[in-house]
């Protein structure tokens, strides 16, 4: 194992996790089972999963082969992702009491909520902004990438309303606006 | 107040309507103890929640079928009945699930 690999907090390499997902989560491991860290890790690395299984059932071989660092960069970008990051406010009226969403687990919840929008993959997320601060505006930055022959504009306005709604629901952040840009198309057929 | 037992505590946050974890404290030494007992084959026992005079603390994985913030200030309002006068809450979310 190389000291290099994407690692998260709780000392766990996305290697390990995908290894475990691959095994069916058999034997359980506790750790993984019960660390919010490793739990956020393994949806990414489901949903990651799905778009490998896209490709492969696509005409694979109208497509160039994908970089060797591909699968690498997805690891380094679920790791940078996951980890707690700032700490999100949630108010609360005594003054006692500090209430907080972790950065990560919103990351995760933006992840997920968008790899749910039929023929879309989310590539990267950023939250712009000092999310941190109370009422301050934020944006929200996605690179996704769209499958070969849907309506680009139509999915993304999906899949902004969907984070949009997902973040009204589980937030307080004052998110401004949803900025997706469409780095890649994947699935492409050469017969279509 | 009822007391500020750890165990309690857990079990209370536990019972608030969309919460559906409660994870052990952060850390690293958290981190590798846990990871350790694992390869061999043991889970740790584990009270989430950590209370003091001081401080009550948790972290917590909420329902995407709920509202966030308002489980999230349930729990607090939970640990608030039960923690010492003087004492802080934090409650801390780091999973949607």
């Amino acid at each position: 194992m190389s000291s290099d690999e994407p690692r998260l907090e709780c000392g766990r390499t996305l290697e390990e996790l995908s290894d475990y997902l691959e095994s069916g989560r058999e034997p359980r491991d506790a750790h993984a089972e019960s660390c919010p860290h490793c739990l956020n890790a393994l949806d990414m690395l489901d949903n990651a999963g799905r778009l490998s299984r896209d490709l492969l059932e696509s005409d694979a071989s109208a497509l160039p082969e994908p970089p060797e660092s591909w699968l690498q960069g997805i690891f380094e970008t679920i790791a940078l992702e996951l980890r707690s990051g700032r700490d999100l406010p949630v108010s609360h009226p005594d003054p006692r009491v500090e209430v907080s969403i972790t950065e990560g687990a919103v990351h995760a919840l933006i992840r997920s909520t968008g790899d749910e929008v039929d023929g879309v993959y989310i590539g990267r997320v950023e939250l712009a902004g000092e999310a941190e601060t109370p009422e301050a505006p934020v944006r929200v930055l996605l690179t996704t990438s769209v499958r070969w022959g849907v309506d680009v504009a139509e999915r993304t306005e999906v899949l902004r309303q969907r984070v949009l709604s997902a973040l009204s629901r589980h937030t307080e952040l004052n998110v401004t606006g949803v900025d997706i840009t469409v780095a890649d198309v994947h699935g492409y057929r050469g017969d279509r | 107040m009822s007391g500020t037992d750890p165990a309690e505590l857990s079990a209370a946050v536990r019972a608030v309507s969309g919460v559906v974890d409660v994870f052990t404290a952060e850390g690293a030494l958290v981190g590798i103890a846990s990871a350790v007992a694992s390869a061999v084959g043991r889970d740790l026992g584990r009270d989430p929640v950590v209370a003091d005079d001081e401080l009550v603390a948790a972290r917590i994985g909420t329902s995407a079928a709920t509202s966030t913030p308002d489980v999230a200030r349930h729990v607090a309002d939970t640990l608030l009945e039960r923690a010492a006068p003087e004492a802080r809450v934090k409650v801390r979310v780091a999973r949607i699930s």
